[in-house]
């Protein structure tokens, strides 16, 4: 079911300068959706649309089937957590906890039961009565957590919440996430500009370029078959390699229409594979060794590529012979779309 | 050489600052306890031997202290609270929302402080006694109910204020009045320190409206009510209004001593210091 519906949504700031335009995006009741897409392209506006926080110029947007146009953030049943945390500067833990529950009149009994509770479960319990400017980054980010947690909300909001924080912290914390969501099974709409975290933690992942969907669906669809060059581009680490078609020999048997063809670094073999297959030379520039994988920058006739490959014996140096399985390789036309139709034919 | 130079000539216009603010209120503390014949004595005495502490006591039964002490408690508690009630939803309004005609309101504020008491004070008398206010504490509260100076100020603080805080408020249910109180203000609570302080020394120290706005002794303030402190020994008894000045003084100066600390901070926040 849908939880949340943008119908032909748009945002204006100024007249005649859309920031989003007529966006359809439906969000599913108990997913871990994500907004993904690289900084400026309306994330943080769809999400605070969602919110209430921002009007919605034109279109429709529902939350459990009912238009919020009427509707103040603080009555749609939802929590957001923000990335500069924007908790109140001037209260203890358990103020800032507490305060969004004294204004829902929750009985004092009550409230005093879900803050021992959510205490426990983000490990602020011997912090309660700290205020904010004595708490780490960490701890900061785990009051707005538990700000938000402690309404029972159905749909929670968050607009990069691990980004000021340390890597390993960052870790830590989306792991805690991932648990919490499936704890508490309510619907998660989470931004953010990191395609890595995306894929880790969202079960549907919808990537945004200028106010527009590119493509969405499960981290797995999004990365094994991108709608366009951008999502092939955008996801991944190191991306999809992209060469253009005129720069590639006839004898690869390129369909007509495309103009592009990609393929991601793990699909580049040092080996002749069983599959049918196109041959091509390279010479290695770059080897990263990161642990049980290998990355190796790689200059080809047709123009440089990256490829990964298992931590082996093998050692590869200078000019090297590659394989790509012509069944891995995805074709795009001129403006940089997917062309399936030809999927069977090779 | 330069930099001792710049030293000595920075130290000697500290030393004057501090003369031009020192010796006028040391020449009231002495006045103060001086004798009669001392304060009309030529050339004037900067130093007395037998201070006369009883001109303080004297100072306390010549008038009615205390009857001009609680007007002017009231007086000054009302404007205070009528100046938070008028000041911060205005400098809310002015630092948060968007609404036509924004800029024209925030100019004339700002204008309001260029015009004199004394250009205004004619037809503030004649609006409150229309209302039949004279001579009531409303007449002494009414002219000094907001400040734009006040308005000025709080809305600048109110703009360094994080615009999540507010949305985060907003989502946890809050309405306007409790962002406003309970999370505005604390966060700018030296700004609003400053501004009380400022408005408690004006209210208190005021003499121009308590005297123009007022035909009777029923609700006059301890400034006017001191001066009629002259007349104990026949109209030159200044030893004896110092006396009273300096009563007067010491709630300022205990709110001072209370407010020192976040007032200092407000300055160093906005980088006046
Ligand atoms: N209050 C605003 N007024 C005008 N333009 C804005 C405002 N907020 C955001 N924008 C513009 O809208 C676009 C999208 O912003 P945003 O949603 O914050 O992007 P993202 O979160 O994806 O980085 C940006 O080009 C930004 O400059
Ligand atoms: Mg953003």
């Amino acid at each position: 079911m849908k939880k949340i519906e943008l119908e032909q949504v748009s945002k204006f700031y100024e007249k005649d300068v859309p920031i989003i335009e007529d966006l359809d995006l439906g969000i599913e009741e108990g997913s871990f959706t994500i907004l993904l897409g690289p900084s400026g392209c309306g994330k943080s506006t769809t999400l605070r649309m969602i919110a209430g926080l921002e009007e919605v110029s034109g279109g429709t947007l529902k939350i459990d089937g009912r238009d919020m146009k009427n509707v103040q953030p603080g009555d749609r049943d939802i929590a957001m957590v923000f990335q500069n945390y924007a908790i109140y500067p001037t209260m203890t833990v358990r103020e800032n906890i507490e305060f969004g529950l004294k204004n829902a009149k929750i009985p004092k009994a009550e409230r005093r039961k879900r803050i021992e509770e959510i205490g426990g479960i983000t490990g602020l319990t011997e912090y309660m009565n700290r205020k904010p400017n004595a708490l780490s980054g960490g701890q900061r980010q785990r009051v707005a957590l538990a700000r938000a947690m402690v309404k029972n909300p159905q749909v929670f909001l968050m607009d990069e919440p691990l980004s000021n924080l340390d890597a390993k912290l960052r870790t830590q914390l989306r792991t805690e996430l991932i648990e919490l969501h499936q704890k508490l099974k309510s619907t998660f709409v989470y931004v953010t500009h990191d395609q890595v975290e995306a894929m880790s933690m969202g079960t549907h992942i919808v990537l945004m370029r200028d106010g527009k969907v590119m493509q969405q669906g499960t981290p797995e669809e999004i990365y094994d078959d991108p709608d366009n060059v951008f999502t092939a581009k955008f996801i991944g680490t190191p991306p999809m390699n992209v060469f253009r078609a005129e720069a590639c020999p006839k004898s690869w048997k390129i369909p007509e229409q495309a103009h592009y063809i990609g393929f991601r670094p793990e699909h580049v073999r040092f080996f002749r594979p069983e599959t049918e297959s196109i041959e091509l030379e390279g010479r290695i520039i770059t080897r990263e060794m990161l642990g049980a994988e290998i990355l190796y920058k790689l200059d080809t006739p047709y123009g440089f590529l990256q490829a990964r490959d298992y931590h082996t014996a093998d050692k590869h140096e200078g000019n090297v012979r590659l394989w790509l399985s012509r069944g891995e390789l995805c074709f795009f036309d001129s403006q940089e779309n997917r062309i399936r139709s030809h999927m069977e034919e090779y | 050489m330069k930099k001792i130079a710049g030293k000595s000539i920075r130290g000697m216009v500290n030393i004057l600052l501090i003369l031009i603010f020192f010796v006028p209120f040391y020449w009231m503390a002495l006045t103060a306890i001086k004798t009669l014949g001392q304060t009309l004595q030529s050339p004037p005495v900067f130093w007395v031997s037998n201070p006369q502490f009883e001109n303080f006591i004297s100072a306390f039964h010549a008038i009615d202290f205390m009857h001009y002490l609680k007007n002017s408690v009231i007086t000054t508690i009302g404007v205070l609270a009528a100046q938070l009630i008028t000041i911060v939803p205005a400098a809310y309004a002015f630092a948060r929302y968007d609404f036509k005609g924004k800029g024209v309101l925030f100019g004339m504020v700002l204008a309001t402080t260029m015009i004199p008491a004394q250009l205004v004070f004619l037809p503030v008398f004649l609006i409150l006694s229309k209302l039949h206010l004279i001579n009531t504490y409303w007449s002494l509260i009414l002219p000094q109910a907001t400040s734009a100076f006040g308005i000025f100020m709080l809305r600048q603080s109110f703009m360094q204020v994080p615009k999540e805080l507010i949305e985060a408020a907003r989502l946890d249910k809050a309405g306007e009045l409790k962002i406003m109180f309970r999370i505005m203000l604390p966060m700018c609570r030296s700004t609003v320190a400053t501004l009380a302080l400022l408005s408690f020394i004006g209210c208190w120290n005021d003499y121009f409206w308590a005297k123009v706005l007022t035909t009777s002794d029923a609700v006059r303030t301890l400034p006017v009510g001191i001066t009629a402190l002259r007349n104990v020994d026949g109209g030159v008894a200044n030893h004896i209004v110092m006396a009273g000045n300096l009563i007067m003084l010491v709630p300022i100066l205990v709110a001072f001593v209370i407010a020192q600390k976040q007032i200092l901070k407000a300055f160093a926040y906005t980088g006046v210091k």
